[in-house]
């Protein structure tokens, strides 16, 4: 178990793809720490550099305090979960688990204790004698996990190796990969592109775009607190609207609101409210922040709650999910309706850096 | 050194490996055993014999003389002859096994397979057998009136290309035909069109990639086979031949002339494959795996007539085996047969040849041996570590597959005649031979094997703590063995039936089967001929029953 530093990593691919620009990070002995983004931001590069599959242009790994960028691979003593499972189909699994402690010339009886207790905590007791080809998609990757936690790894490296499977089954591992890296310590980079998998299992996300990373922070704060406009779309749902921001005050439209931390900024900015923060009535309402009226042109019920899409009359569109409306709120659709945007949840982006104001 | 260029260094290091030391291994044996060669034969076709000096007079020659010309002309005719032959057994077989019911289909591939790998020259003594001056096929043909030319010449050659290339054509456009998507047939017949209409045109255009490379291979191989016009032709002149006669003949040989024939008969090959890649490009069209054509029954007079049309063009193109195996155990006096049966010609060869037995299996074992080795290897790198070398040795391994092997032999004559490599009139010359133009066939089959093992599976062993040989060998060829097996067993077919390239190659104590055959033959010693053949035949049979049993792709393997 150690520490993972990233220090200024580049990596391009030719003619001219930029995989990865200047990444900088810091990732602590037992944290469980998300690479999120879009596909092809970056993070199974970033992820395999670390494996030492690809060997960045420029920067340095340093995994436990030592520079491993002239390490191979294979001495480099990370344990690795695929995609696509990546268990060896001509072995049983029992033999699978144990091939990583065969190459580290561990003794026999250690071996076979120590595969027992891998299979067991990944729930996989009784499997052992199994091929591959018997087991189902979900063990396949219970065995891609076993086998890569066996050896004790100083970094446990997974690239979205719940993508593969169902919804349910998807849950169901997530929490066994979490209580199992919980137990052991074990310092984890886990690659998905999927934003509510990275909120659930995370101790610290890292939100990449383009190479590029916007926003480490914990779930909490990425989603509450993100950094950047990108940061803020891409992590659950998000309403933008234009506005501007000076020493005045917020305005959106003709409404303007006191804004008491514009620290002497001056110009247009993207005005960002997350669906359940934005409220809707029947009539006008009495709520601290900005309010506009619209027609609703859809109600969509998703059983946690009701969303209402609204079109403002200059054609902006927003988006409001109610936990918990009242009954003559629930057949509103094509008719005129009343939104208030509270101050104290809004959060502004400067409108052409996308970095938060 | 700064301490930048040193971390770079490091990195460059790591990156050297086993696969790069079998990349440079693989780049230098290309380069002696195959650029080496036909660069020979380039230069040898520009040089004037009587002073040495550049000229294009050879190329002249040729094109000029009246008797060359016709050779060419020839070479064309039955390029053309034996892939339209293919064309028209290939593609109906193909459609009526892929899309109607037909009993024992496994049978009729296997036969199909059969003929395809039972060497030509066998085929062509055996038809000489049948439909000679003698033959009892042609008596009992003219005792009900039918009438047949002289099985020598173009009829001959033409009778034994059509019914050994057919298969190509059948299994590349029966696995095409049965991965059509059928939803473009229904839309089709739901536009209007009507059954035959549909075939010629959507069927037909969707599976014309798989049609143009079996008819391809078909010509090519045509015009680069040897021992069938040798054997059959008469006095049926073409290139393959011609070269063989200008670089042995008793007057000291011409190897001017003979290469270039030879550059002749490879730039035809060479323009064939450009028209064709031109041809299907942009037109290879993805088949459905999952929505596949319906194989329908067929009733009455329908489906004996489908049955008929199957089975008699897969049982035509067996016979000549089977005539020659029967023969093999005919009792024989010298050379001529007598009724009844014995197993006086296995006495015989045993007696007087069973060093041509054991060096055609030394031989080709060693071949494959080489073939497998480098092949698998090389295979890896294709598929798994691209480079720009890599690349460039993919684009060298398509050489082979246009030389004609007499070609590759004269080349390895003037190659390997003197200097520090010599080694004319040594079995490596003909190991190495068999070995190079078998070479690119076993690379193919490993890099498409290692297409569908998922790279992570390697990469798994690698974070795990395998050594990157450790890896390849503890999993990455594990995985790969059946396919392996599978290769190696067709690279032995082809090794042990080599003759053309092995005929110019040989002297007195490496004698090979094909060769003996071939020399039996125009000595008219058929019943030894046949014995060796059915050992052939024997051989071959087995090494198929295996790549059945251990290639996923079964008969398309073949292909
Ligand atoms: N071997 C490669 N050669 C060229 N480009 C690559 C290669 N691998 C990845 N890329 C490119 O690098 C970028 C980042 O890829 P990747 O790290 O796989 O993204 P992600 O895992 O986030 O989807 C993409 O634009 C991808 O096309
Ligand atoms: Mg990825």
């Amino acid at each position: 178990m150690a520490s993972v530093e990233l220090k200024s990593i580049r990596k391009t691919y030719p003619p001219d793809v930029t995989a990865l620009d200047d990444v900088d990070l810091t990732i602590e002995t037992g944290e469980f720490f998300t690479l999120l983004g879009p596909s092809g931001c970056g993070k199974t590069t970033l992820l395999r550099t670390i494996a030492g599959f690809n060997i960045q242009d420029s920067g340095a790994v340093i995994v436990g305090g030592r520079q491993i960028d002239h390490v191979p691979a294979y001495r480099r003593d990370t344990g690795m979960v695929f995609q696509d499972y990546a268990i060896f189909p001509h072995m049983s699994v029992a033999d699978n688990v144990a091939f990583g402690l065969r190459n580290r010339k561990v003794p026999k009886d250690e071996i076979n204790e120590r595969v027992e207790k891998a299979l067991a905590m990944a729930r996989l007791e009784g499997f052992g004698h199994r091929l591959p080809s018997q087991l189902s998609g979900g063990q396949q990757q219970r065995v891609g996990l076993a086998r890569a936690m066996v050896i004790r790894p100083q970094v446990l490296l997974m690239d979205e190796p719940l993508s593969n499977l169902d919804a349910k089954l998807r849950i169901e591992l997530r929490e066994d990969i979490r209580g199992i890296q919980r137990e052991l310590g074990i310092t984890t980079v886990y690659v998905t592109h999927d934003q509510e998998e990275a909120l659930v299992i995370s101790d610290r996300i890292c939100v990449m775009e383009g190479g590029v990373v916007h926003h480490v922070g914990a779930p909490w704060e990425i989603y509450r607190q993100p950094k950047t406009r990108f940061v803020a779309g891409f992590v659950g749902a998000m309403n933008f609207l234009p506005g501007r921001l000076t020493s005045a005050g917020l305005a959106l439209g003709e409404q303007r609101l006191a804004w008491s931390k514009s620290n002497g900024y001056d110009g247009d900015v993207a005005i960002a409210i997350r669906p359940e923060d934005v409220t809707v009535q029947i009539g006008a309402a009495d709520v601290p922040g900005f309010g506009l009226a619209g027609r609703v042109v859809r109600i969509s019920f998703t059983g946690r709650d009701v969303q209402y899409t609204v079109e403002c009359a200059d054609g902006t569109s927003i988006d409001a999910h109610i936990a918990n409306p009242s009954p003559e709120l629930m057949d509103q659709t094509g008719n005129e309706i009343r939104l208030s945007l509270p101050v104290d949840r809004v959060i502004l982006f400067d409108k052409s850096s996308g970095q938060r104001v | 050194m700064t301490a930048a260029m040193a971390a770079g260094l490091r990195r460059r290091l790591a990156g050297l490996n086993i696969w790069t030391v079998v990349l440079a291994v693989a780049l230098i044996v290309v380069f002696i055993l195959l650029i080496n060669p036909l660069y020979n034969i380039l230069v040898a076709s520009f040089i004037d014999r009587k002073d040495g000096s550049f000229t294009l007079g050879n190329y002249g020659r040729i094109l000029g003389l009246g008797f060359y010309r016709s050779a060419l002309t020839n070479s064309l005719i039955i390029g053309f002859g034996g892939m339209i032959g293919a064309l028209v057994l290939g593609v109906p077989l193909a459609f009526l096994t892929s899309r109607f019911h037909i009993r024992g289909r496994t049978i009729v591939s296997t036969l199909a397979v059969l003929a395809l790998v039972s060497p030509p020259f066998i085929g062509a003594y055996s038809w000489i057998m049948m439909l000679g001056a003698n033959g009892w096929l042609r008596h009992l043909l003219a005792s009900v009136g039918i009438g047949l030319p002289s099985v020598f010449g173009i009829f001959g050659i033409l009778l034994v290309f059509t019914l050994k290339f057919y298969p190509f054509v059948f299994l590349l456009t029966a696995s095409a035909l049965s991965s059509v998507n059928r939803s473009l047939e229904d839309a089709g017949e739901n536009l209007g069109c009507g059954p035959y209409r549909r075939f010629f045109k959507i069927t037909l255009p969707l599976v014309f990639p798989a049609v143009s490379s079996g008819a391809l291979l078909a010509f090519v191989l045509s015009i680069a086979d040897f021992g069938t016009p040798q054997i059959i032709g008469g006095e049926f002149r073409v290139l393959s031949t011609e070269a063989y006669n200008l670089f042995t003949s008793e007057i000291g040989g011409n190897p001017g002339l003979a290469s270039t024939v030879s550059i002749i008969l490879i730039s035809i090959s060479l323009v064939f494959i450009i028209l064709q890649r031109q041809a299907v490009n942009r037109r290879n069209f993805a088949g459905s795996l999952i929505n596949r054509p319906e194989v329908k029954f067929l009733r009455g007079g329908k489906s004996v007539a489908a049955h008929a049309i199957c089975y008699g063009i897969v049982i035509a193109s067996s016979i000549p085996s089977i005539v020659v195996v029967v023969m093999s155990f005919r009792k024989t006096q010298g050379p001529v047969f007598h009724p009844g049966f014995s197993l006086s010609s296995y006495a015989r060869i045993i007696r007087e040849v069973p060093d041509v037995i054991t060096n055609s299996f030394l031989f080709s074992v060693s071949a494959v041996i080489l073939i497998v080795t480098l092949g698998t290897l090389v295979g890896y790198i294709l598929a798994r570590r691209q480079s720009f070398l890599s690349g460039t040795l993919d684009s060298i391994l398509m050489v082979p597959y246009i030389v004609p092997g007499v070609v590759l032999g004269i080349g390895f004559i003037v190659a390997f005649n003197t200097g520090r490599l010599a080694m004319t009139g040594t079995g490596l010359i003909i190991v190495l031979v068999i070995f190079i133009r078998r070479l690119p066939y076993a690379v193919r089959s490993s890099s498409s094997i290692l297409k569908q093992i998922s790279n992570s599976v390697e990469e798994a062993a690698i974070s795990l703590g395998a050594s990157p040989a450790r890896a390849f060998i503890k999993v990455t060829l594990p995985l790969m063995l059946p396919g392996i097996v599978a290769g190696a067993m067709m690279a032995f077919v082809t090794a042990i039936n080599e003759l053309s390239s092995s005929i110019i190659l040989y002297v007195g104590g490496t004698m090979t089967m094909p060769v003996r055959i071939y020399l039996s033959v125009l000595d008219g010693e058929f019943g030894t001929a046949a014995a060796l053949s059915t050992i052939l035949l024997t051989s071959t049979g087995i090494a198929v029953y295996f790549v059945f049993r251990y290639s996923s792709a079964k008969e398309n393997a073949f292909v």
